[in-house]
């Protein structure tokens, strides 16, 4: 619907993001987006050979999603 | 994978400069990679913390306006409704009229009696003078026998007038003397039974009073919008019944719309009055309307030994419940915002609504729509002279 520079101002700041009526809070869907983020990233890590930037896993898996995470929120939600 | 990179680097050593062998050395990329992240994910978390001590944020907040609730101050039948639910008003707009029948009569009646009241008042009046000419009368007697008496007193010594003739003139005397008394006394209850202080006739001013209470009552009939806004929940017809102080309706003020926005206590320090806020409201498509921060409460319906059954009859106070039962949680405390601008079409009471607080902006420096403008004129309804029909 709207290309992503028009969201990103549309949207900019408003804490909530609407799902058919039901309001989520933004950084439930910025974590969904982190979720995704880590996994496309592991696969084109995996694919350019790379993969072992993803270990020791327990640490640098939840580093991957909490950077996606937070810097999808402070683009397109945190308030200026 | 490792293996295959391994596999490759005597190629790769063979065909480019020694920098570029330092960078393409899997372990120093791994490692740069990793840093980035990590780093990335320090200074984020550190972004992230400055934007949410600096904008705090809710998105528990309702747009609030101010309720008028319509109740009739006498009690009657409704005759007419000259609104409907949901229409606009304007202060001093007629909503309703009530039969006013048995209070015109209460006019008419009060009326006569305030007429008869002047009539008696009147009556009682011409008693003042009477009684005042009877005084005057019994003085003149009475100064006629005082005096009748003077003159026998001296004659007794010298056997000029019998010693009766001396004590009739002297008994005459004293009983006029005393008749004066009574007539002194009887004007002062005449004076007093007509009841004038300072000036003014109690009695007169009584039925005045009584006329002007039922005028008000006739006048109460007419119910009339006491500001401009809203008709709400109005879901009855002519022919209800309305008891006097019961509410009909509501009237949603539209003079003055805000948010209340919880807000943790945690953040609560950070706001000020005067600041200015976002306001999202859900309503709206998501654009941001401006708003300022008149005021954040002082307290809310506690909790703590109270069971969340009876939370609601905390009457005057705000009830803010938490969110969970299991940890305890940051109380809540209700932040006014009032929204700047025009009125919008999609304001509505108790429309749910998000809100940002730039805390860098105290206090707000554009043009402060002003925030409670108290009303200091109270709303009268006009005064319809009753017409007083005869019975």
């Amino acid at each position: 619907m709207h290309s992503l520079p028009l969201a990103i101002i549309k949207y900019s700041g408003d804490p909530l993001v609407n799902v058919a009526g039901a309001y989520i809070p933004a950084w439930i869907a910025c974590m969904l987006l982190g979720v995704l983020g880590t996994w496309f990233f592991g696969i084109l890590l995996h694919r350019l050979g790379y993969s072992s930037i993803l270990h020791p896993e327990a640490v640098m898996i939840p580093a991957l999603f909490g950077t996606i995470t937070i810097w999808t929120w402070l683009l397109i939600f945190a308030a200026r | 994978m490792s293996d295959h990179l391994h596999g490759n680097t005597p190629l790769l050593l063979s065909r480019t400069p020694a920098w570029k062998n330092f960078f393409s050395h899997p372990r120093i990329i791994i490692f740069i990679f990793q840093a980035i992240i990590l780093l990335t994910l320090l200074l984020g978390a550190m972004k992230v913390w400055k934007n949410v001590q600096t904008f705090p944020r809710t998105d528990d907040a309702q747009i609030i306006a101010n309720t008028v609730g319509v109740a009739a101050q006498v009690g009657g039948t409704i005759v007419k409704l000259y609104v409907v639910d949901n229409q606009k008003v304007k202060r001093g707009d007629l909503i309703m009229t009530l039969d006013a029948r048995p209070y015109e009569a209460e006019a008419a009646r009060a009326k006569a009696k305030l007429e008869l009241v002047s009539s008696e008042v009147k009556g009682l009046e011409e008693q003042v003078k009477a009684a005042k000419a009877t005084l005057r009368e019994r003085e003149a007697k009475a100064a006629y026998t005082v005096m009748h008496y003077e003159r026998l007193k001296p004659l007794l010594e010298g056997n000029f007038a019998s010693a009766d003739q001396v004590q009739q003139a002297q008994s005459e005397a004293e009983s006029s003397t005393a008749l004066v008394h009574e007539s002194e006394a009887l004007v002062e209850r005449a004076i007093h039974n007509l009841a004038e202080v300072h000036g003014k006739n109690t009695r007169i001013e009584e039925a005045e009073a009584e006329l002007w209470n039922a005028e008000l009552h006739v006048s109460y009939c007419n119910i009339y919008a006491s500001c401009d806004g809203y008709i709400t929940n109005l879901k009855i017809a002519p022919g209800s019944y309305a008891a006097c102080g019961a509410q009909l309706f509501t009237i949603v003020d539209s003079s003055i719309w805000y948010v209340l926005a919880n807000f943790r206590e945690i953040d609560i320090h950070h706001i000020k009055e005067g600041q200015s806020a976002r306001v999202y409201l859900m309503a709206r498509n998501r654009t941001p309307i401006a708003g300022i921060v008149q005021g954040i409460s002082r307290g809310v319906f506690p909790y703590i030994g109270a069971s969340r059954a009876t939370a609601g009859e905390g009457g005057v106070l705000a009830v803010v419940p938490p969110t969970f039962d299991f940890i305890q949680l940051a109380t809540r405390f209700p932040v006014r915002i009032v929204l700047q601008g025009e009125e919008r079409s999609d304001f509505r009471l108790g429309g749910k609504a998000s809100v940002i607080i730039d805390t860098r902006t105290t206090p707000f420096g554009g043009e402060l729509k002003l925030l409670q403008e108290p009303d200091f004129i109270p709303f009268l309804p006009p005064l319809r002279t009753p017409e007083l029909k005869a019975p």
